[in-house]
């Protein structure tokens, strides 16, 4: 189903702005993300990705209010849309049934 | 500083609805960066990250759905171009030939020119290279040599620190080289001092830089010369002999000389091999002598210096040879020796010594053609402007009918632009093609070895690109203009479009045109007709069935039976042994002194020549008095025959014959004359015709044989086997008199066909666009003709109607060229000593010529049109 294409880094962020709901603006994912998964992330691609799955429909975007420590710029706060979760579901399952129909065999490690 | 311009690219990419909160978020990280690892790495990151963001989901629309030009129009304006042009194919075909025709025309001029300015700058440091010449004066003797004495360089080196390296070479011979027993004549061969590859940056394939021709009995030879002599052998450390006499070691070779330099040397023989380079005489000049200087700017400071370095040197041996102190004869005027510095980047183009290594360049052949390429352009512009606006009422139409669907000025101004712009364009690419086709013929023409000219490293693309622009802006400019500003109501009720002024303006133009191509035909026609003359001219002796049989002085004490044996020949008339052959250029010159002559300051400079007996039967010359030299005459030995030039310099009114002439040099020998010869061209026929002396004397080089009529194959035949006898094996090697004579014409024939072909061109240039604008005249008056042929008018009361006009175009394009001409043709030939006058015949014919020329380019439309059924012309509409 080409409609939820999601690539792995575009999950984390999706991902991350659920976890971060009411809360998820650049820096706060960026720094979700650095703590939770312990890697470095840049700007450009985290930004990227955002627009790119808000352009998708993933997820939906407000500005928020003025605060003095961003130079008087408004944070832009992110939120999953309904299609935003099925794509995470989809994303989830696929690779669930993916995992659980791998035979047991193929994890029957022994010293060859 | 670094953030602020990171936020500035930023925000000049970034979509604006994303740019607030971005900048937000990047401001947070900052302030935190700030605090963990301080400003500078902080801002450092900052304007990264701002490069970094530059992400195709972050940039503004317009980069994605916009074109930063409007594309839609410049392609609308490229279909109306191609529309228009394939309307009237024929007119557009005529259009871009003249174009083509013309740019390829420049292209060829330019880089004829380019080549000929690019002569010698090919070396490292070349301009700091310079050369020595001298300009000197005793009596009424004036010398411009191109030599300076042998001690010079090495002189110079020592005393101007200025100078870094200095060398000298003389000579410029072709030899007969032996190896393995096999014979070759070798051309330009000259004596150099080891220095000279110091000074000139020519590669060297083999050998030691350092010990090239440090010893005696050494030689340097180029690649070609070396691959002619040794074929795929090594030629280091293999010995050749010289002259059947000398055995020289080769100690390297080099590169061949690139042809756009004023030397054209094969071989370079160590000058330690020649004992009159270390004569250290400073009053004769032999050696062309080249010094580097440390800048360019240094060459007043050395220049300077010479006088009081003349002083120092010449003075003593001024006054042991000639008796006179310096400084005096300086003072009186009657002694003069100025020596100066040429760069040898001038030396092809300005300079015009004697003894010049290289002729051909000359400084104002480059600006003569760069002027003729500018007027072919010029007239081919005009074409495309005169089709342009004549064809101004076919679109005027399409103008009014833009302009009220809301077309501005500004835009058909640009529709009009891109229509010529293209139209260049198609030119040049046809010209680029025209190029390359005709390269091989240009080649052969000029002489020159020209490869790729176009696209290779330093080629003319981008002048041809820059050139193309600009032609078809300057071409469709003032169409441009013209038509953009038709007022649609007046077109679209179709009133007359061409205003007078637009008529005008033709009319200008073509004058124009005209005046050019006449200004060109006279140019050429009087070019033509002046080296003709040269070519033809009395020569005072025979060129035809003489033959020349060189490298004879290697039969040694045989000659003489040589030559007895070849008069017995039954195809021979008579034979006579010199090395003096006319139209060789060759140069011997020594002051003479009449007999009642008081001071050295009477002194002339006779050229010498040393012949036998029967010089004078085989060459035909003519003696105005006397006689010439006879074995009958004992004295002969004391005897010398002198030239009209001569006998009028040393002042001799009547009976010169008996007379006493001194050598200034052997000790003031004296000689006596015993006839006087007609003057004869020696030398070059652009040279006044120099005094001149024969001497009965030695000089076994070549032998010349007088033949019988239709005997030429016959006269070798029987030369040959006479050498077979007494040479032992080597090479016949011999020259026909008017071949050599012909090829010492070769420059002046080339620039006589380089005239005719680019005057050809203009006036064929010209035509077609006459032609075009005729048929086009034409086609408008057609109306007009069928009704005047209706009522009865005759097809010569048509034809001279539509005659009328152009009759009128070139008669005063004739007179604007005929006088500007005049002036410039009096001038040209100032510079011949032998000339033809200035006679109107050939302005006359020129200018009748052409006129005759675009009647018959105009005639074929208008009979076509004053022939045509009257009911063809008026049934339309």
């Amino acid at each position: 189903m080409k409609k939820f294409q999601l690539g792995e880094f575009e999950e984390i962020v999706l991902l991350t702005v659920g976890v971060l709901y009411g809360e998820a603006y650049g820096v706060a994912i960026k720094g979700e993300i650095e703590t939770r998964l312990k890697r470095k992330i840049s700007v450009g691609a985290l930004q990227s990705a955002l627009r790119r799955m808000e352009k998708k429909g993933f997820l939906i975007s407000e500005l928020g209010e003025t605060t003095s420590e961003r130079g008087g710029k408004r944070k832009r706060y992110f939120k999953i849309t309904a299609l935003g979760k099925k794509a995470i579901d989809y994303n989830i399952e696929t690779r669930l049934e993916l995992r659980s129909q791998i035979p047991d065999i193929a994890f029957d490690f022994k010293l060859c | 500083m670094l953030k602020k311009l990171g936020e500035w690219i930023f925000s000049f990419y970034c979509h604006p609805d994303f740019q607030e909160d971005i900048l937000g978020d990047l401001e947070e990280h900052y302030r935190s960066n700030f605090k963990e690892v301080g400003k500078r790495r902080a801002d450092l990151k900052f304007f990264l990250n701002t490069v970094l963001l530059f992400r195709f989901s972050l940039l503004r629309d317009t980069w994605l759905s916009h074109n930063l030009i409007h594309t839609t129009m410049v392609k609308n304006n490229f279909k109306m171009a191609y529309r228009s042009m394939m309307r009237q194919k024929f007119y557009s075909f005529l259009n871009l030939t003249g174009l083509a025709i013309g740019m390829a025309a420049c292209i060829f001029i330019a880089i004829f020119v380019k080549e000929e300015l690019s002569f010698d700058k090919h070396f490292k440091d070349s301009e700091r290279i310079f050369r020595i010449a001298s300009n000197l004066k005793f009596g009424d003797n004036v010398f411009n040599l191109s030599f300076a004495p042998d001690p010079m360089a090495k002189t110079v080196k020592e005393e101007f620190p200025e100078v870094e390296e200095a060398a000298r070479t003389r000579g410029n011979s072709t030899q007969l080289i032996s190896y393995n027993n096999n014979y070759i004549r070798q051309d330009h061969i000259t004596w150099v001092d080891q220095e000279f590859f110091s000074i000139f940056s020519i590669p060297l394939l083999r050998g030691d830089r350092n010990h090239l021709l440090d010893e005696p009995n050494t030689a340097v030879l180029t690649e070609t010369t070396a691959k002619k002599i040794f074929g795929e052998e090594d030629p280091l450390n293999k010995v050749i002999r010289v002259n059947d006499e000398l055995d020289i070691k080769i100690t390297g070779v080099i590169a061949d000389i690139p042809d756009n330099t004023h030397f054209d040397y094969n071989m370079f023989i160590t000058m330690l091999n020649r004992d009159d380079a270390r004569r250290n005489s400073w009053l004769s000049n032999n050696f062309t002598t080249y010094l580097k200087l440390n800048s360019k700017e240094v060459k007043e400071v050395v220049d300077g210096r010479f006088p009081a370095f003349l002083e120092r040197h010449f003075a003593d041996q001024v006054k042991q040879m000639m008796g006179v102190d310096l400084k005096d004869a300086v003072a009186s005027g009657n002694l003069a020796a100025t020596y100066y510095l040429q760069p040898i980047e001038d030396i092809y183009l300005y300079s015009n010594l004697d003894f010049e290594l290289r002729s051909g360049g000359s400084i104002e052949n480059v600006y003569l053609f760069s002027i003729i390429g500018f007027f072919i352009l010029l007239i081919a512009c005009i074409n495309f402007m005169n089709m342009a606006t004549a064809k101004a009422s076919i679109r005027a139409k399409e103008v009014g009918v833009r302009k009220v669907l809301g077309s501005l000025k500004g835009q058909l101004i640009n529709q009009f632009l891109t229509e010529s712009i293209l139209n260049s364009l198609i030119s040049a690419i046809a010209a680029i093609a025209i190029v390359t086709l005709l390269l091989p013929y240009f080649n052969q023409l000029t002489n020159k070895e020209i490869v790729n000219p176009i696209f290779s490293l330093y080629g003319l693309w981008p002048y041809v690109a820059v050139a193309t622009l600009i032609v078809g802006l300057l071409a469709g400019i003032y169409p441009a203009f013209i038509l953009s500003s038709f007022m649609p109501s007046k077109v679209l009720k179709g009133e007359v479009t061409q205003g007078k002024r637009a008529g005008w303006m033709r009319n200008i133009l073509v004058v124009v045109q005209f005046s050019t191509s006449i200004f060109l035909i006279i140019g050429s026609a009087f070019i033509y007709s002046q080296l003709d003359y040269l070519q033809h001219k009395e020569l005072g002796f025979n060129k035809e069935q003489v033959l020349v049989i060189n490298e004879t002085q290697l039969l040694g004490d045989q000659i003489q039976v040589f030559k007895t044996e070849l008069e017995r020949s039954a195809v021979i008339e008579s034979a006579t042994i010199s090395d003096f052959i006319p139209a060789t250029n060759t140069y011997n010159d020594s002051p003479f002194l009449s007999e009642n002559a008081t001071s050295a300051d009477e002194a002339v400079s006779l050229q010498i020549w040393y012949v036998d007996e029967d010089y004078a039967k085989t060459y035909d010359l003519k003696m105005a008095d006397g006689r010439f030299f006879s074995k009958e005459f004992a004295s002969d030995s004391t005897a010398m025959v002198l030239n009209e030039a001569a006998i009028k310099r040393f002042g001799y009114s009547e009976n010169p014959v008996g007379r006493q002439i001194k050598s200034m040099m052997e000790d003031g020998r004296a000689y006596t004359i015993v006839g006087v010869a007609k003057d004869f061209h020696f030398r070059s026929m652009t040279e006044e015709i120099q005094p001149q002396v024969f001497f009965l004397g030695n000089s076994t080089g070549s032998v010349s044989v007088k033949f019988k009529a239709n005997m030429t194959s016959d006269v070798l035949a029987a030369s040959e086997s006479i050498w077979d006898k007494f040479s032992g094996g080597k090479p016949f090697e011999y020259d026909f008199l008017d071949d050599i004579f012909a090829n010492s014409f070769n420059d002046q024939i080339r620039l006589k066909t380089i005239f005719s072909v680019f005057a050809g061109l203009a006036i064929s240039i010209a035509c077609l666009g006459l032609f075009g604008l005729a048929a086009y005249v034409t086609e408008q008056r057609k109306k007009e003709i069928g009704i005047r042929k209706v009522l009865g008018a005759s097809m010569t009361t048509l034809l001279g109607l539509l005659f009328r006009n152009f009759t009128i175009l070139i008669l005063v394009s004739s007179i604007i060229a005929i006088p500007l001409a005049w002036v410039y043709m009096d001038g040209w030939l100032a510079d011949f000593p032998f000339r033809i006058a200035l006679s109107p015949i050939i302005f006359i014919v020129s200018a009748v010529g052409t006129l005759i020329i675009a009647l018959l380019t105009v005639g074929y439309q208008s009979m076509r049109a004053a022939r045509r059924n009257p009911v063809e012309n008026l049934r339309c509409e």
